[in-house]
């Protein structure tokens, strides 16, 4: 069960850790779907491997994407904008 | 002297910078690498590197000692064993130095059943099928064996079958994101970048002692040739978890799932092995340095079957047989209890599910090479084209812009 939270106006916070692929990437694909246009979602994973693929299954998604931030051993964070060319992000 | 920065973080630039970054190594370079680390084991051994046996030793170790009496060496003095060995060891050193050790506890009991379960299939599937993902598959290839051959088909059914299984428990979990208005209580998001990044020259140390204590242990209960099996064991752990080598993304995300380009990119990286592999094993076996026989295994619809089973297996518990050991050497809980199903059940399972296939199936050994060795290899070589080409199509066909 992945828990959605809401940090503060329109940035959502995705606690993935625990999960291995390829969870990550579907529980965030769904918590995308839940936010709306211009809100944050930043995604906490420590699944290795996710680096790479949530990062990915974002921006096939026409979203911008900052991370994966390393935020302790073995955890990061990817925050991710929903909606193109977000300001801010790459 | 470089200015503006002290020689810890000139060498931390160094190893996040590339080597030891998150992004890890692409596939195709730790599929070639693992061709080659496996033409150095053949060499070495006398036999290619795979899983299982290892698996078969640890688990007929402990059952000897309870009494029930199974036909083994040890620990140190099997040559899988200690190539099981290294691989743990030098998955454990990359994710060290890479900062990615963590001990990660499944989210719910739904993950140690299928971590079990998981296991137990995967044991199951190996026993059919004459190996793993590696002696069943990339070595028995690599061997130019048919019955790696045959395997295939079955890992991409079994694949297709955990995809589905994934995307049904999906579904039965409905309300999978529970959405929770208050501010994030504690826990990953609040304890921020503190700890980012703890003493780099800790975790080479300990990755140092890592490596240093195999080397010993394997040199002291072995002798010195198991230690170098072990240590090229290391380099296939490294490897593996520098790359994200996941056999089983590779299978279950071939045919549409929701990693697929990294399955895409993982099939072309094992094909690249492959042909690496088949060449030097097929020059060592010709120049008559190992037996032309070694490793040419049974084949039947068993081995289709085994691949069905053990990829539904390896699905279900998120590894294969080499990434149980690299995700367990990474801290994964899950990752243990699939090897531990593993350990614990194959030996046991192993002989029986062999006499009844060969007691009702009538399998056949089949060398490439009794084509002679130049068709043998080209018929490799052929067919791991068309598997890329082929792979290559599913992705075209679904619009997967796998590379760029």
């Amino acid at each position: 069960m992945a828990k959605l939270y809401k940090k503060g106006e329109g940035v959502y916070v995705l606690d993935v850790t625990g999960y291995t692929c390829p969870y990550p990437v579907i529980f965030t694909k769904k918590a995308l779907a839940r936010i709306r246009e211009g809100e944050v979602l930043e995604v906490i994973i420590d699944n290795p491997p996710s680096c790479e693929t949530v990062p990915r299954a974002a921006r096939e998604s026409g979203y911008s994407v900052e991370g994966p931030v390393s935020i302790g051993p073995g955890l990061w964070r990817i925050t991710i904008k929903k909606g193109a060319g977000g300001g801010g992000y790459k | 002297m470089s200015r503006g920065v002290n020689f810890t973080e000139y060498v931390g630039g160094l190893t996040y910078g590339r080597l030891f970054s998150n992004s890890g190594w692409p596939e195709w370079l730790g599929g070639i690498l693992l061709g080659l680390a496996n033409i150095v084991f053949l060499a070495l051994a006398e036999k290619p590197f795979t899983i299982y046996g290892g698996f078969y030793e640890w688990g007929a170790s402990v059952y000897s000692q309870l009494g029930l009496d199974l036909e083994h060496s040890s620990i140190f003095t099997n040559k899988t064993s200690v190539g099981d060995l290294g691989l743990l060891t030098g998955a454990f050193i990359a994710a060290l130095l890479a900062n990615e050790f963590k001990a990660r506890r499944p989210v719910g009991g739904i993950e140690y059943l299928e971590g079990a379960l998981g296991g137990f299939l995967m044991a199951v599937g190996v026993a059919l099928a004459w190996g793993c993902n590696w002696g069943g598959f990339f070595s028995a290839v690599t061997a130019l064996s048919l019955h790696g051959f045959a395997m295939l088909p079955g890992l991409v059914l079994g694949g297709y079958l955990g995809l589905r299984y994934v995307r049904w428990k999906m579904e039965k979990m409905a309300s999978v994101i529970e959405v929770e208005l208050e501010e994030a209580p504690g826990g990953a998001m609040v304890k921020a970048s503190s700890t980012a990044r703890p003493n780099a020259w800790a975790r080479l140390l300990v990755a140092a002692l890592a490596l240093a204590l195999l080397l010993s242990v394997v040199n002291y209960f072995g002798n010195g040739f198991f230690a170098a099996l072990a240590m090229v064991g290391v380099l296939v752990g490294l490897v593996i978890q520098r790359s994200r080598f996941c056999f089983a993304t590779a299978f279950r995300d071939l045919l549409g799932g929701p990693e697929m380009v990294r399955s895409v990119r993982l099939q072309v990286g094992i094909a690249l092995g492959i042909i690496v592999g088949a060449t030097g094993a097929a020059a060592l076996k010709y120049m008559g340095y190992v037996d032309p026989g070694v490793y040419v295994k049974y084949v039947s619809l068993s081995n289709f079957l085994g691949g069905v089973i053990f990829a539904f297996g390896m699905s279900l518990a998120g590894a294969c047989a080499s990434g149980s050991l690299w995700r367990v050497a990474e801290g994964h809980i899950k990752a243990l209890i699939a090897l531990v199903a593993a350990v614990a059940s194959y030996p046991l399972l192993v002989s029986p599910v062999r006499e009844v296939v060969v007691g009702s199936l009538a399998p056949v050994k089949v060398p490439l090479f009794a084509l002679g060795w130049a068709v043998g290899l080209a018929l490799v070589y052929a067919s791991m084209v068309a598997w890329i080409l082929f792979v290559y199509f599913l992705a075209y066909r679904r619009g997967v812009m796998v590379h760029g």
